[in-house]
């Protein structure tokens, strides 16, 4: 039997804080950084940028997690939570426990896969090939742990975990190249290019994600405006599609075609400022819906 | 077949008294900023102006249940009353951002002091005392929300004659017409 119901704004609830906004973006930057450190090395280009990238990505997992753990209850929980395999037993429904899982185990082969370039090389392919999937998983995750809250109609949609990708690895490859600091055009032709048709993609994924969360009802359109048109606006129309997509995107073209690296650095810290912005507009921007039964 | 415990509410009997909010307040002794019942208003001003007064509504699929990490969040198998275990709560809000009726509580709290999960226990605190030999007494659930009710709004008790108390004012409603005025069923 349906019952009928009446959906609202959600009188005065609390959000999430802007820890978690700030751990969704450091754990997308450093799993986008670590699964750009994975790919390099099993392409087998510049080991330099390889490296940049897994030495990036255990100290931003790790200052991710202790955000997570600051928003928890207090110093007691924040101890227990640190005990992954026996707090979070709920890995079958919760994507919170999955989560905390996937985290756990892909810091572990970040932290692995750093040391194994900075000593001898040996396992570090094998650690690369685990480290791809992990850092894939890792970036859905954050996208996944959104939406598993089912009853805020902004995240309810398949595409945020796929938007999160995108933005994981543009932060990521941003990020890992920022750290690099390679100053030989040559070396990075193949990583500008990747990016630039990320970038490009993130361009179109991230404006036709508030038109077609529409269809999730009032609350979402509701939402979707406020980022559109209304108190957000600015974060997200200058911020993010201005200075975090489509400048660096003229300017990866620019330097694609003149082959001058000069600026570089300038466009790797706006797309790190967009992948920042996306995720504090995600977080702060969504309006959880208050269902009333009516009998 | 041990009874299932059911709360109801009757939309348009609610008055906004708020006799339910202190009730629990008092009884429950909860800190400051927890609400295990809030009565809510929509369409303030207009002719369709509703109060709901809106408990946990302990769900038979409770969401909040489904995305703890912790699996503190359980669901009383006798009587299907959802309650969450204090002790393995670490307090990080996934209920609360689960729940579509705003159930689960949390102090107002600052910087990495949120509190543990809070929501209506239908008033069977203590969850689980034990007497001298060491075997479980589960309290009966007394929601003090439906005792002071002063509109019989807020029902509460077995699950069989609330449905049947619930079914029976519906139907009188619908037969002489009144619940079309209101809102789109």
């Amino acid at each position: 039997m349906e019952f009928p119901y009446y959906v609202m704004e959600f009188p005065g609830y609390q959000r999430w804080g802007w820890e978690i906004a700030l751990y969704i973006f450091l754990g997308g930057v450093g799993s986008g950084a670590l699964i750009t450190a994975a790919v390099t090395l099993l392409l087998g280009k510049e080991t330099k940028i390889a490296r940049a990238g897994a030495y990036l990505a255990p100290p931003l997992l790790i200052v991710g997690s202790v955000l997570l753990l600051l928003d928890l209850a207090g110093i007691k929980a924040m101890l227990r939570a640190m005990l992954v395999p026996l707090t979070f037993t709920n890995i079958t429904t919760s994507w919170m426990a999955r989560g905390a899982w996937i985290l756990l185990v892909t810091l572990l082969v970040a932290i692995a896969f750093a040391y194994s370039l900075a000593t001898d090389k040996r396992y570090s392919r094998t650690l690369a090939l685990l480290a791809l999937p992990l850092g894939i998983a890792t970036a859905l995750y954050t996208g996944l742990l959104l939406k598993g809250a089912r009853f805020v109609p902004l995240w309810n949609s398949g595409e945020l975990p796929l938007l999160f990708l995108t933005s994981a690895l543009t932060t990521g490859i941003a990020a890992t190249l920022l750290l690099a600091s390679v100053k030989e055009y040559s070396k990075l032709r193949g990583f500008l290019a990747a990016l630039l048709v990320l970038l490009l993609i993130e361009a179109i994924e991230v404006p036709l994600y508030f038109f077609i969360i529409g269809e999730q009802g009032d609350i979402a359109v509701k939402s979707a405006s406020a980022i559109l048109s209304g108190a957000y606006s600015i974060a997200f129309w200058l911020v993010l599609m201005f200075l975090g997509i489509i400048i660096p995107i003229l300017g990866l073209g620019y330097v694609l075609i003149t082959r001058k690296a000069a600026a570089l650095p300038a466009f790797f810290a706006l797309v790190l400022l967009g992948g920042l912005t996306l995720r504090f507009l995600f977080v702060h921007g969504a309006i959880k819906a208050f269902v009333v039964p009516l009998i | 077949m041990p009874k299932k415990f059911l709360l109801d509410m009757y939309v348009n009997r609610c008055l906004r008294c708020g006799g339910c909010m202190a009730v629990c307040k008092t009884h429950n002794r909860t800190p400051e900023g927890v609400h295990r019942i809030r009565v809510i208003t929509f369409d303030e001003g207009e002719p369709t102006e509703t109060n709901m007064p809106m408990p946990c509504l302990h769900c038979n699929e409770p969401p909040c249940m489904y995305v703890c990490p912790t699996k503190a969040i359980y669901k009383r198998k006798e009587d299907g009353i959802v309650l969450v275990n204090k002790d393995t709560c670490i307090g990080c809000g996934y209920c609360l951002m689960a729940c579509p009726f705003g159930a689960p509580q949390f102090e107002k709290g600052t910087f990495g002091n949120r509190g543990k999960m809070d929501k209506c226990t239908f008033c069977v605190e203590p969850y689980e005392q034990k007497d001298e030999q060491g075997r479980l007494i589960q309290r009966e659930p007394k929601p003090r929300c439906a005792m002071v009710c002063a509109t019989g709004h807020l029902l509460a008790g077995d699950a069989d004659e609330i449905s049947a108390k619930l079914r029976e004012r519906v139907g009188y409603r619908m037969s002489r017409g009144v619940e079309k005025t209101f809102l789109t069923f």
